[in-house]
């Protein structure tokens, strides 16, 4: 769920912007020390970011019938770990607010903070715990799919609770209305994002074991051949 | 093809007015529209940048509405919520019970503890926040109607942004279209077989065809780097600029 443009005071999306900033440029100086080890991690960075473009582009099959669509965030996190995503977030989240209005210029420092770097560590944390845990891959994978979900849209709602407070009920009420507002579509797309990974992981692990091998200078997800 | 955005970038009167003024003069505008305290500025800009786009760049009108309201539905529900305010204390002094804003009545839900009001305050903002996102939203379109990513990739050049980020930014916009039309084959291909006759099916065929994308795009991106070796790739993708007379 992008914050439109325009819809951030000015002081808060700068704000947001500054916050984001520095995760953003480690994020960058990460993936060039890789890049400079593995010059064909690049290629394979490039191609994740459009793939993320393209699966948050496609049209879910959904019971509310509303334009639900992947985030592709957890499955990203878990495939490339969450400091590579942070950076492919942030271009595909300035690709989205270019090429599909989604989103925007101003109100990209805040996108990127929920759904680039909240989104991509909570389902990263939550996917590293499941693997300490012992929980099944299925298990873990839908746990860090669908919480790196929620803690996006959360965080969403707090960002809008903060630059909109309740003029009776302050931060708290505000933060009540857009977090109630917004569980009716984000709940469901959370539980059938949490699903579809499930797919994708299982398809992935159990057909293309070998060529997910081949590319483990990148890849972070333990593929049992 | 699926970017209509894109589509108009290329082809629009203003395709070849300087990438650097275009962006300076959207940027400008944005802080204007962002800025302001009065809604009026946003909503004269935003109406200003919908003529300029229309008969400057001769954009036809009915593609840029239809864009200009991609964000519709999440204005209409955040201007709403900002509009009522919920609180558990009952409606006193404060909130008037004549109404707001020229409205008879001033609407009002008890839900439980929690009352749920209109307020002038609240009122108030949900009418800046429309005016100032939907002016916004205008300016960035203009922006994004009349300049092709490869003319903004060239300008971040120009403003010292790391290459690597640049030529990841140049990988991702070439394939998304790669990928686009890889979908739509695959897509089709599961629909012919019923691959989304019903909602479980669908859930299915996605994971099926997002699994199956990516392994091709890993494939793809490991061709591409084989290809640019062979072509002495060493660690920039470096691409000739189009000549184009200034201004």
């Amino acid at each position: 769920m992008h914050i439109m443009e325009g819809f951030l005071p000015a002081t808060h999306a700068i704000a947001w912007t500054m916050v984001s900033a520095p995760f953003v440029v480690h994020g960058v100086r990460s993936i060039k020390k890789k890049v400079d080890e593995h010059p064909e991690a690049k290629m394979l960075l490039g191609v994740a970011g459009a793939f993320s473009f393209v699966i948050s582009a496609l049209k879910l099959p959904s019971v509310t019938g509303s334009s639900s669509h992947l985030t592709g965030t957890g499955l990203g996190a878990v495939l490339f770990g969450p400091t590579a995503m942070t950076v492919l977030g942030t271009i595909v989240l300035l690709f989205q607010a270019l090429l599909l209005a989604h989103g925007g210029l101003t109100t990209l420092g805040a996108n990127v903070f929920a759904m680039a770097i909240v989104g991509p560590f909570v389902a990263y944390g939550i996917y590293r715990l499941g693997q300490q845990r012992q929980w099944p891959l299925a298990l873990s994978v839908f746990m860090a799919a669908a919480l790196g979900d929620l803690a996006t849209y959360i965080t969403t709602s707090v960002q809008l609770a903060l630059a909109f407070p309740d003029p009776t009920s302050g931060i708290i009420g505000s933060l009540a209305k857009f977090a109630t507002v917004f569980a009716v579509t984000q709940v469901p797309l959370a539980i059938i994002e949490g699903l579809i990974t499930v797919v994708i992981v299982n398809v992935l692990t159990k057909y293309s074991a070998r060529e997910l091998a081949a590319l483990k200078v990148l890849l972070r997800l333990e593929v049992k051949a | 093809m699926m970017l209509a955005i894109d589509h108009w970038a290329w082809a629009n009167a203003w395709r070849d007015r300087s990438p650097a003024l275009k962006t300076g003069v959207t940027l400008a505008a944005l802080a204007m529209a962002v800025f302001s305290p009065w809604p009026a500025v946003p909503v004269m800009i935003g109406l200003a940048t919908a003529l300029a786009v229309t008969y400057g760049a001769k954009i036809p009108a009915k593609v840029f509405w239809r864009i200009w309201l991609v964000p519709a539905a999440f204005l209409l529900v955040g201007t709403v919520t900002v509009a009522f305010s919920l609180s558990t204390a009952v409606p006193d002094g404060s909130v008037p019970t004549e109404g707001v804003w020229g409205l008879p009545w001033a609407p009002s839900l008890q839900l439980g503890p929690l009352y749920l009001t209109v307020t002038p305050q609240g009122m108030e903002q949900a009418l800046t926040l429309l005016a100032r996102a939907m002016g916004a939203t205008a300016v960035s379109l203009a922006l994004m109607l009349t300049t092709p990513m490869v003319d903004v990739l060239m300008l971040l050049r120009s403003w010292r942004m790391p290459p690597l980020v640049l030529d990841l930014m140049l990988l991702v916009y070439r394939f998304i279209f790669v990928l686009f039309e890889t979908t739509e084959s695959m897509y089709r291909s599961q629909e012919a077989r019923l691959g989304y006759a019903s909602w479980r099916y669908g859930r299915r065929s996605v994971g099926i065809l997002a699994a199956n994308l990516l392994l091709r795009s890993f494939l793809r991106a490991q061709a591409l780097y084989v290809a640019l070796a062979a072509r002495g790739y060493h660690d920039e993708l470096r691409v000739l600029p189009r000549r184009r007379s200034a201004g």
